[in-house]
């Protein structure tokens, strides 16, 4: 033991176990976010429970098992005794009946023998208030019965798809083609107010402005007319009841069921299936229900184009900064300082440069701003107020001291030998930096780009504060000219994450869908990061042969 | 070795004399100092155009300190200042007036370890063309194929031109560094010790193009090798901690050296 000691074998393995301390946390941390956030798409099995109550009475509870706790409960004989009890956390659903989608259940009220899956359950996923619960009984068109029990299913099926399309044919007027015309006359009120400002509105420009708002006008109700059409037709396409615990009654519209499925009658192959259905669906929807349901798809849109902007910006940011620095500045007092401050820069809490970017970008540069373009515009403010441009921008200055010191690391290992054989071929300094040096950095600038990155689309707090919001009424990127909306406001997943875990009037229910959400922020940085990784290696084959 | 007694033969038969040479380069009293240490003492000497004049001396005797203020590569050293005159072709090289960039494509460099750019071999070898932004594709290529014939390498890579230079062997980037330089045409060649990181065949190599090309250029080369300043040099300048020692042929210089310092060094007694 002492000559094991002596060879120094102990400090191998302390530090190996660091390793695999690291290791475990890492990978434990990744697999518990990505089994609790797939779960959330797996159709689970509904059971159902035959509650006692004290008083005698028995309740039927139909639903998914969400969670199980240990309750400690005082023996009824010896309060020195404590129980540990399970209770059950089941999702029954109907919120629009039961109140709440959620219930707890004493394992001692139940005969855990008794419990059976729900025989021909039916789950009906709602546009509004949530899941529903219960047994197909009968579907109605136009006050017709036209199905009753299992045959329900079928012509349920068939219904629901065209209620599906009509759903996306209505989105799609509203949001993009009544939103375009929307965008257009906001721009056309903002052109009569710049041109009244000035004092060049005269009557030749304002019957002008008159044929187009009333071209516009009369497009809007064009489309208003052609989507009350397909509202109509989506109320006709009739409506399902169905009988839930307890022995009441849900009648839906089937205009409002999102898709619907039998989770103890399906195959495995169908489960799967379902599975991917429903990733598919989390990542294309806007959310719904306060953003507790439906998907994420503006917030990733949002949180990929924040960081997208903030990589052109801090990208010839931080190279100029570095090129400046290791390149021509004459070492000294002066730029061990500004070295020190940079690299102090790095340690600033995140949140500090959210207060800087609000209080300058937004409110001073994008108020003065306001005041020299946008005046017209007065009293709503466009760049004076949170936005993505300044979001990307207080991100940028967040990241830019990993991008300088990384580009500057990068600069100092490029042998000296090349800049000489560049300065010999009568390059000037700058040509030279330019055309061989810089491009040689690539791969440490784009080290610096992939930290950056990681850094800029996880971080939340700044981002509160100038321009990420609950919910967007539109993306910052779209179809209306220019396309990319700098000073719109956003989504932003990591946002989305702390507003459904934490803001959520229906905590429970959002719960996995927390997890679901950091599993794709996770997904997107990696995603993010592996495609710096693969251009940076990319860069360094070229290079690799270098300096030896 | 045909080619090795090829040269000693014809240095022998020519009788050279400093005083019969077109002058390319004038040295006037030159003194360098790093800080407050000289590295250079009060050298004088003229260098004779299209010929080769080789620099030898042990380690720091600032033969290549000398060699880099032709082409003023030592303005890249913060601590370096310099007294005296250095003239090309009458021209005062360390004139305020004087445009570095400009002096640097009349004074081409090659350096003592190979440093091809990380780009492809015809990219390498225009590099100082697109430097003074000649885009037209046929001057670049004919440049491009006349630069690499006169470096010996043409033979070797006119079918991979697009490859990376970094895939060639040390003796071809060296080669290719040769063609990068004289592709600008410069008047004069400075030379850095070309060949100490090579193996003798692309010693050898060198050392041929090395006689060919003193046809169109001045060369000026240092070398740590006695025998390759006697195979490849017309003149040589002998160097001892900063002070010009002897200077005159080659011939002369290794058969009968006038100063028994430069004896004691050729014979290989110290240094």
């Amino acid at each position: 033991m002492k000559s094991w000691m002596n060879k120094g074998e102990h400090w191998i393995w302390f530090s190996a176990s660091a390793v695999s301390v690291s290791v475990v946390l890492v990978f434990g941390l990744l697999a518990m976010i990505a089994y609790k956030g797939l779960l959330h798409f797996w159709p689970h099995n509904v059971y159902d429970y035959q509650v006692m109550h004290s008083n005698g009475q028995i309740e039927q509870v139909i639903g998914e098992l969400h969670d199980t706790k240990l309750k400690l409960v005082e023996d009824a004989s010896n309060i020195e005794i404590v129980h540990e009890v399970p209770e059950y956390l089941i999702k029954t659903g109907n919120r629009d009946i039961y109140g709440i989608d959620f219930k707890w259940i004493n394992s001692r009220d139940i005969d855990e023998t008794q419990v059976k899956l729900a025989d021909g359950i039916t789950v009906v996923e709602r546009y509004q208030w949530g899941n529903v619960y219960g047994h197909l009984e009968s579907l109605k068109v136009n006050g017709e019965v036209i199905a009753t029990g299992e045959a329900v299913k079928e012509v349920l099926q068939d219904l629901a798809e065209q209620g599906t399309a009509l759903h996306e044919e209505i989105l799609h007027i509203e949001k993009v083609v009544i939103g375009g015309i929307n965008y257009q006359i906001e721009r056309l009120r903002l052109e009569q107010k710049k041109l009244e400002a000035e004092g060049e509105y005269d009557a030749q420009t304002e019957a002008e402005f008159e044929a187009k708002r009333t071209a516009f006008n009369q497009e809007f109700v064009e489309h208003q007319t052609a989507i009350q059409q397909l509202y109509d037709q989506a109320n006709s396409l009739g409506e399902v009841t169905l009988g839930i615990a307890g022995g009441q009654k849900i009648t839906v519209k089937i205009k409002q069921v999102v898709r619907f499925w039998q989770p103890n009658n399906m195959s495995l192959i169908a489960k799967v299936g379902f599975f991917f259905g429903s990733i598919g669906n989390f990542l294309t929807e806007d959310p719904r229900e306060a953003n507790t349901e439906g998907g994420v798809f503006p917030a990733i849109v949002g949180t990929v184009t924040m960081v997208l902007l903030m990589t052109i910006l801090v990208t010839p940011m931080g190279v100029l900064a570095a090129i400046y620095m290791s390149e021509y500045a004459k070492d000294g007092p002066v730029l061990r300082l500004v070295r020190i401050s940079i690299n102090n820069l790095a340690g600033v809490p995140s949140i500090v440069f959210g207060i800087f970017g609000l209080g300058f970008f937004v409110y001073i540069l994008g108020g003065s701003i306001d005041d020299l373009f946008y005046g017209y515009a007065a009293p709503s403010p466009v760049f004076g107020t949170p936005g993505l441009l300044w979001a990307s921008l207080t991100m940028a200055l967040l990241t830019l001291p990993v991008v300088i010191v990384s580009t500057q690391e990068g600069l100092s290992r490029i042998p000296r030998s090349l800049r000489e054989g560049g300065l010999a071929l009568g390059a000037t300094k700058f040509e030279t930096i330019m055309r061989i040096v810089l491009p040689m950095a690539t791969p440490a600038i784009m080290t610096g780009l992939i930290l950056a990155i990681a850094r800029a689309a996880g971080e939340v707090a700044p981002l509160m504060l100038v321009g990420v919001v609950k919910l967007a009424p539109t993306l910052p990127v779209d179809f209306n000219a220019p396309f990319i909306h700098l000073e719109n406001k956003f989504m932003h997943l990591g946002f989305h994450i702390y507003d459904v875990g934490f803001q959520s009037p229906n905590v429970e229910a959002s719960q996995p869908l927390v997890y679901a959400t950091s599993l794709l922020l996770v997904v997107i940085i990696v995603s993010l990061n592996l495609g710096a990784i693969m251009i940076r290696n990319r860069l360094r084959e070229r290079y690799k042969s270098l300096g030896n | 070795m045909a080619g090795l007694k090829k040269f000693s033969m014809e240095s022998s038969s020519n009788k050279l004399k400093l005083e019969n040479e077109e002058i390319a380069i004038e040295v006037k009293d030159w003194n360098l100092y790093y800080g407050s240490k000289q590295a250079l003492k009060g050298i004088s000497m003229k260098l004779p155009e299209n010929r080769v004049t080789a620099f030898i001396g042990p380690s720091g005797c600032g033969k290549s300190t000398l060699l880099r203020c032709f082409n003023r590569m030592n303005d890249l050293i913060d601590s370096v200042s310099v007294e005296g005159e250095i003239l090309l072709h009458d021209e005062d090289v360390y004139s305020k007036h004087m445009d570095v960039s400009a002096l640097r494509r009349r004074v081409g460099m090659v350096f003592q370890k190979p440093n091809p750019f990380p780009k492809s071999i015809f990219e390498n070898v225009c590099y100082g063309l697109r430097l003074q932004n000649i885009r037209d594709k046929q001057v670049l290529n004919e440049t491009v194929e006349w630069a690499l014939r006169g470096a010996n390498l043409w033979e070797e890579v006119k079918d991979r031109l697009d490859d990376n230079a970094l895939s060639l062997s040390g003796g071809q980037q060296q080669r290719l560094c040769i063609a990068r330089a004289i592709a600008i045409k410069p008047e004069v060649l400075l030379l850095d010790e070309p060949t100490s990181a090579l193996d003798p065949i692309s010693t050898l190599a060198v050392e041929e193009l090395i006689f060919e090309l003193k046809k169109e250029f001045t060369i000026l080369i240092v070398t740590h090798n006695m025998q390759q300043a006697a195979r490849v040099s017309d003149y040589t300048a002998f160097m001892y901690m900063g002070d010009m020692v002897e200077y005159t042929d080659t011939d002369s210089l290794f058969t009968n050296p006038k100063l028994k310092q430069t004896e004691d060094y050729i014979s290989g007694r110290y240094g």
